[in-house]
């Protein structure tokens, strides 16, 4: 006879099922990896040129996880050692902590030839324990047939913005975006400033705050808005605004300025306790310079194997690593709660 | 009936409740504890986790005003949402309840369109009508009556327009439900005892729709104080809300204990809202 307790134990059982850690889990199996990509143009890119070439290497399955990095850092941290993703393509900050919770596995030339080829200011500011596919760096967009005179630095940047020269018309990113730390951080040490001294930064931005249309959240809302012209000018990374201009938008520019562009970095990494054998294979696979160049025809965001060959017409595009600029990961990450705090209370306040 | 009897008949109910327990168990009570545990940063780990508890990150709340301003904006903003769709709704609804024919079937279908088209694309549309090269800055710059555009992007205004319309149909539904069920002869008796529209609907119609005005009501404040898409989008610097807030601490602080406290009290919000509108619905049908 079916009882109430027999419901319940059956019940608990099915719960206790669900919270015993990896009860639940589904393990890829041996001749497929699970790895990560953005949604869109890249995961189009990731599906048509990297796993192709993965493909043709290892007879492996490839199964695609879409999403953002602190989706796929949550769910590594949730099931250490049996992580439901293989590689992973992150942001610098959240792959620093990946390492320092030892979550991802060290590459080697031995298991990975391509970062033979990878330039150690890639492959460096992550021990090894992860190496960048791409980069990108920062500069500003600005509506060409309004603004004649383009800003030549970034301190007469925020001079000329603060004074309404651009009017009501600017859009820089908010502290809610990923990288948005990474900018402040960016802006003080353009002007002077440093880790320690943010004040430069926020002293400019509290300036310009009246002439900003919008602190944008997503790389999605800054496009939308330069493509329905609600802003004229603004800061964004170089890549999404070549994809624009070659995209037919003819009165927008792009200028980096003096004295010098933030880099962004995408390493990949190995998780611990995943199919590393396939993860390793995949993360070579980022760093092959064929799928490189095919992704950076189509991204815009630059390759960073160092035999990767750029067509001449494309080599404009490109800031070598060297005239570039990024932080202290772990000091930045040590730095970000302060930075939020101020910038509640001196920007949105 | 023999106990035996009543045992089967009660293992049997148990027995079909157990999917919706299971599913009530594991997607919301499990991770509510594991968020509750989080916000005191124990690590979810029985039985020696509790040496690293801290009420710290309840007390930034407590003590940041930023924080409080952020909390008190979202319960503001879902009580101006729900108060507007209130109003807006009820002659809608009183519409919908006491007309019949094609034209009632048609306004029936415009109604309940923001449910088939969603939040995000309507956030898109409000985006396109309101910005500075939108629909009504067109129009105004167009016809002469402004030479630069309106900023009605990026504030509180474009939020509560934006949640206004999302929200509609969650308030339409409740109460065209409960008018449709009040006797039509009552209001023609105040009439014919000589009350005039505005009398009629305060005195007969809206004291009996009440319960459909509280249900509405809950939803939409429920559904505007969880929004995230529509506020970040259609928001500016100055209108956060604590959504975007739990984003922020989740990604760009990696505080994931204060992202948990700020979720703990949003969801604690949201129980004691639902609870005094149950207190005030108790003994009565909802419809």
């Amino acid at each position: 006879m079916l009882t109430r307790r027999h419901v319940l134990g059956g019940f608990g059982a099915g719960l206790a099922t669900a919270a015993w850690p990896g009860g639940m889990l589904v393990r890829a199996d041996e001749n497929s990896v699970t790895i990560t990509s953005l949604g869109g143009k890249w995961e189009q890119s990731i599906r048509e040129d990297f796993i192709p070439l993965f493909k043709q290497r290892t007879g492996a399955e490839v199964k695609v996880v879409l999403g953002a990095p602190t989706q796929w850092t949550a769910q590594i941290e949730a099931l250490p050692g049996k992580p439901p993703l293989d590689a992973v393509d992150n942001s610098e900050t959240l792959a620093i902590a990946l390492i320092d919770k030892g979550l991802v596995s060290k590459l080697s030339v031995d298991k990975v030839p391509n970062l033979a080829d990878i330039p150690l200011g890639f492959r460096q500011p992550f021990d090894d324990f992860g190496a960048s596919y791409q980069y990108s760096t920062s500069g500003i967009f600005f509506n060409a047939d309004k603004i004649k005179s383009a800003p030549k630095s970034w301190a007469e940047f925020f001079e000329r913005a603060g004074k309404g020269e651009f009017g009501r018309s600017i859009t820089l990113p908010d502290i809610g975006y990923a990288w948005g730390p990474f900018f402040i951080w960016h802006y003080a040490v353009a002007m002077g400033g440093s880790m320690d001294n943010l004040d430069p930064a926020f002293d400019a931005l509290r300036k310009i705050k009246p002439y900003m249309v919008k602190f944008w959240g997503t790389a999605l809302e800054v496009e939308r808005m330069i493509m329905s012209k609600e802003v004229d000018i603004g800061v964004l990374w170089d890549g999404r605004v070549t994809a624009m201009m070659s995209g037919g938008a003819k009165f927008l520019d792009f200028k980096r300025l003096a004295p010098h562009s933030l880099v962004t970095l995408s390493p990949a990494q190995v998780v611990k306790g995943g199919n590393e054998r396939l993860a390793y294979e995949w993360v070579n696979t980022l760093l092959d310079p064929e799928p490189q160049l095919k992704y950076f025809k189509r991204i815009n965001f630059a390759p960073t194997n160092s035999k990767v060959q750029i067509p001449d017409e494309l080599k404009a595009n490109i800031m070598p690593l060297s005239e570039g600029i990024t932080p202290d990961y772990r000091e930045l990450i040590r730095a970000t709660p302060k930075m939020v705090e101020r910038w509640n209370s001196e920007i949105r306040g | 009936m023999t106990a035996a009897c009543y045992s089967a008949r009660r293992g049997v109910t148990f027995f079909l409740l157990a999917p919706v327990l299971l599913i009530v168990a594991v997607g919301y009570v499990l991770p509510s504890i594991a968020l509750v545990a989080m916000s005191f940063e124990l690590p979810f780990q029985w039985p020696e986790s509790f040496a690293t508890f801290t009420a710290r990150n309840y007390q930034k709340l407590a003590l940041d005003p930023y924080y409080l301003k952020i909390l008190a904006y979202t319960f503001a903003l879902g009580l101006v949402v729900a108060t507007i769709t209130a109003v807006a709704a009820f002659p809608v609804a009183i519409y919908l309840a006491r007309t019949r024919g094609r034209i009632a079937s048609l306004y029936a279908v415009l109604t309940f369109t923001p449910l088939a088209v969603g939040m995000n694309m309507l956030t898109l549309g409000w985006m396109v009508i309101l910005g500075r090269t939108g629909f009504i800055n067109s129009l105004l710059t167009g016809v002469g009556l402004i030479s630069d555009p309106l900023q009605l992007l990026y504030g509180w205004g474009s939020i509560v327009i934006g949640m206004a319309h999302v929200t509609f149909t969650f308030m339409v539904l409740p109460l065209e439900a409960v008018i449709r069920q009040i006797d039509p002869a009552l209001e023609k008796a105040a009439r014919m005892l000589g009350a005039g529209p505005v009398r009629t609907f305060l005195s007969v119609t809206l004291p009996l729709s009440m319960q459909g005005v509280a249900a509405g009501f809950l939803i939409v404040f429920l559904q505007v104080c969880g929004a995230f898409v529509l506020p970040l989008l259609l928001g500016g610097q100055s209108s956060s809300t604590i959504p975007i807030s739990i984003w922020e601490q989740i990604t760009v602080s990696s505080d994931r204990p204060f992202a948990s406290v700020l979720s703990v009290v949003l969801m604690a919000a949201s129980i004691v809202v639902m609870m005094i509108q149950l207190r005030v619905m108790r003994g009565k049908d909802l419809v």
